[in-house]
């Protein structure tokens, strides 16, 4: 049996294969493991002494090769006879670790129909199959400026199909033993950090990884930290070194004691003397706020956006709107656009109205388009029909919706709450813009809330048991508003039910300001309460009720039970029946003292006129009822 | 001749002869054999054409 695994992206990448191919050859002690990467970086896995075979792709070569053709066709010659060669192997398993075009069409071309696929691979008509929801993260964390990453080695190995273990992630003492990594003392447990990277855009400067392993360093004490790079870098990570060391001393005004080693790794031609493995992180997951990541197992939960949506096709190019793509066999590529159905004529039509459209629209080719009927003749009247289609939101189908247009009309803190508020978080929503001025309205509100005073100044007042202030103390109905919404809340967000979150806000809102409560003992968790939901308002508020720290770094507030125990009953009185009025006793109130309270109050003796009842039912907890 | 002595202007020539290629092969014939070789050689090239060019093991920016 024959496994190949692909990895044909640079440095950091065949890192991160590194535990990959070890829990391969693990599960698999009797399988014949093949690794294919480019030439140019084939060095970096030739320290992994699990493998087989490792194949290079020759880029230089094929790319010379046809550049020298003088031939006015394409010479596939080259490329055929090395890709014929890798699906001459007939691997029973392919498993594509790189997202490129290209890795994708290598994978399609050297598969057949009985090969095992794992990865990134093409559909019968070549467009791009990602066949598994790991390989579907990978794709969603390409690029930069990402911060809620899964770290890139546990979705290859969900890709591979293996289990990581401890022994996976290290370097094994063979290969400290070989020589070949030019070191023999490395910690047992680091963090290594490739400070390398391909555009400018990837590149920390010294400063900044300093920082970050200052940080990193702060919250883990035990924690060593192996860099790695080119010999190119080797200058820039003695800088980084040098300001870590000073900037810790300086901040702790302590010795270091920590290990902190800078490995070279040598130009592409010279890499097969070298490389070292360690846990690899992705440094740009806690550079925000500075925590060491250990390999927490977090629940991922996908949710997917649908479109119930109309839409009417794009002639690319042509800059017209069209109604199907029958007709019109003359455009070069038809391409669906979504059309919000606040456009329609009505709910239930089908028939969008162009100049609503045209108006409303911020898409310039829209306001320039020709829209053209059935019979390719320019439409007349203001009324064009469209298809109607339920469809998963996704970049295939060129129905993603740009949250750009939304956020300038209504804020990110509305965009955000009434994604949340659409539905249960694992289900897939239909995706309507209809309600998100429901949700709008109601940040309007919270945001009200805090502004009761004249000319709608900010008004909250403190409470005289909590230092002075002139207010009055929160009264027990605030209490009980804010605790059980605290609760609700606190169980929303363990069970990611975030829609019925957004419910209970409005329903404490809507409470608190019949309450015309001011009070911030209970506007003040509210507002930490609503951070994670509508981050910028509550930060707002935050500020507003003069607090330096960003409302992110403050506890959540804490439940408490005694709050919502009800001490009170608001009893319904009837007379033979029929419910006259009502009246609030305690609730521990004994059934004789319920009975002589109700007979003695003045709207009792005014129903019962001077009469003497014959009897009075008291269910103490529920109701009274005066017969005769 | 080493790559890195091709200019960009013939690298772009090439690009667009496969892409015209491989988008008659695709009307024609389908994903073939020969419209996967010629999108891998594509690929391959376009590459190069990229802010990301494979052929640096670093970025020479910093």
């Amino acid at each position: 049996m024959k496994i190949l695994v692909m990895q044909l992206a640079r440095f950091g990448d065949i890192f991160q294969t590194w535990p990959v191919v070890k829990s391969l050859k693990r599960n698999y002690p009797n399988a014949e493991l093949h690794f294919l990467c480019r030439k140019t970086f084939s060095g970096a896995i030739s320290p992994v002494n699990c493998l087989d075979k490792i194949l290079q792709l020759d880029v230089e070569d094929n790319i010379n090769f046809i550049l020298e053709s003088t031939s006015n066709e394409p010479d596939t010659s080259k490329i055929t006879n090395y890709l014929d060669g890798l699906k001459d192997e007939k691997y029973y398993q392919i498993i594509n670790l790189s997202y490129s075009p290209l890795s994708s069409y290598i994978t399609s071309y050297i598969s057949d129909e009985k090969t095992d696929v794992r990865g990134f691979t093409r559909h019968e008509d070549g467009a791009l199959d990602i066949p598994d929801d790991p390989s579907a993260l990978i794709y969603g964390q390409l690029g930069v400026y990402k911060f809620n990453r899964i770290h890139l080695t546990r979705l290859f190995s969900a890709v591979a199909g293996v289990d990581l273990l401890e022994e996976d992630w290290g370097v094994s003492e063979a290969i400290l033993a070989e020589g070949a990594l030019r070191i023999t003392n490395l910690p047992k447990r680091y963090l290594s950090v490739h400070i390398g990277g391909s555009t400018s855009e990837k590149l920390l400067f010294a400063e900044q990884w300093s920082e970050i392993l200052n940080k990193l360093a702060k919250s883990n004490p035990e924690l060593s930290f192996v860099l790695l790079g080119s010999s190119a870098e080797k200058e820039f990570s003695n800088k980084i070194i040098n300001r870590f060391e000073k900037a810790y001393r300086f901040r702790e005004n302590a010795a270091t004691g920590y290990d902190v080693k800078d490995l070279e790794l040598p130009d592409a031609e010279d890499l097969p003397s070298i490389i070292v493995s360690g846990r690899f992180h992705d440094i740009y997951l806690k550079y925000t706020n500075g925590e060491y990541l250990d390999d927490n197992e977090k629940e991922v939960i996908i949710s997917f956006l649908s479109l119930l949506e109309n839409e009417i096709y794009r002639a690319e190019k042509k800059g017209r709107f069209i109604l199907n793509s029958d007709s019109f066999d003359f455009f070069d590529q038809l391409i669906p656009t979504r059309i919000d159905l606040k456009h329609l004529e009505n709910i239930k039509s089908n028939k969008i109205v162009i100049s609503k459209l045209v108006e409303d629209s911020k898409n310039r080719e829209l306001k320039d388009a020709i829209f053209i009927d059935d019979d390719g003749k320019k439409v007349q009247d203001d009324l064009i029909l469209t298809n109607r289609e339920v469809e998963k939101m996704s970049k295939s189908k060129y129905n993603v919706v740009n949250p750009d247009a939304i956020c300038e009309e209504y804020g990110a803190d509305s965009l955000r709450m009434y994604e949340m508020f659409l539905g249960p978080l694992e289900q897939s929503k239909p995706w309507n813009t209809a309600g998100i001025t429901g949700v709008h309205s109601f940040l309007k509100k919270l945001w009200r809330l805090y502004h009761t005073g004249a000319n709608d100044e900010f008004t909250v007042t403190d409470s005289p048991s909590s230092g002075g202030g002139k207010g009055e103390d929160p009264s027990a109905e605030n209490l009980r508003t804010l605790h059980k919404t605290i609760k609700k809340v606190e169980e929303d967000i363990e069970n990611f039910s975030f829609n019925t979150s957004v419910s209970t806000f409005m329903i404490c809102v809507n409470e608190l300001t019949a309450q015309k409560c001011t009070s911030r003992a209970i506007l003040e968790p509210l507002a930490i309460l609503v951070s994670p939901y509508a981050p910028h308002v509550a930060e707002e508020l935050w500020e507003k009720l003069w607090h330096s720290e960003s409302i992110s770094e403050v506890p959540f507030p804490k439940f408490e039970e005694k709050y919502l125990v009800e001490s009170s009953k608001e009893y319904p009185i009837s007379f033979n029946g029929k419910m006259r009025f009502t009246l609030e006793l305690p609730l521990d109130m004994a059934k004789d003292e319920i009975e002589s309270t109700v007979m003695a109050h003045e709207k009792t003796q005014q129903q019962l006129q001077g009469r003497t009842p014959k009897k009075v039912i008291v269910v103490p907890g529920k109701i009274v009822n005066i017969v005769g | 001749m080493k790559l890195s002595s091709f200019s960009e202007k013939e690298l772009r020539d090439q690009l667009e002869k496969l892409e015209t290629t491989s988008k008659k092969i695709l009307e024609t014939s389908g994903y073939t054999k020969e419209a996967k070789r010629v999108l891998v050689l594509q690929e391959l090239v376009r590459e190069q054409l990229t802010n990301e060019n494979i052929s640096y093991a670093t970025s020479k920016i910093r």
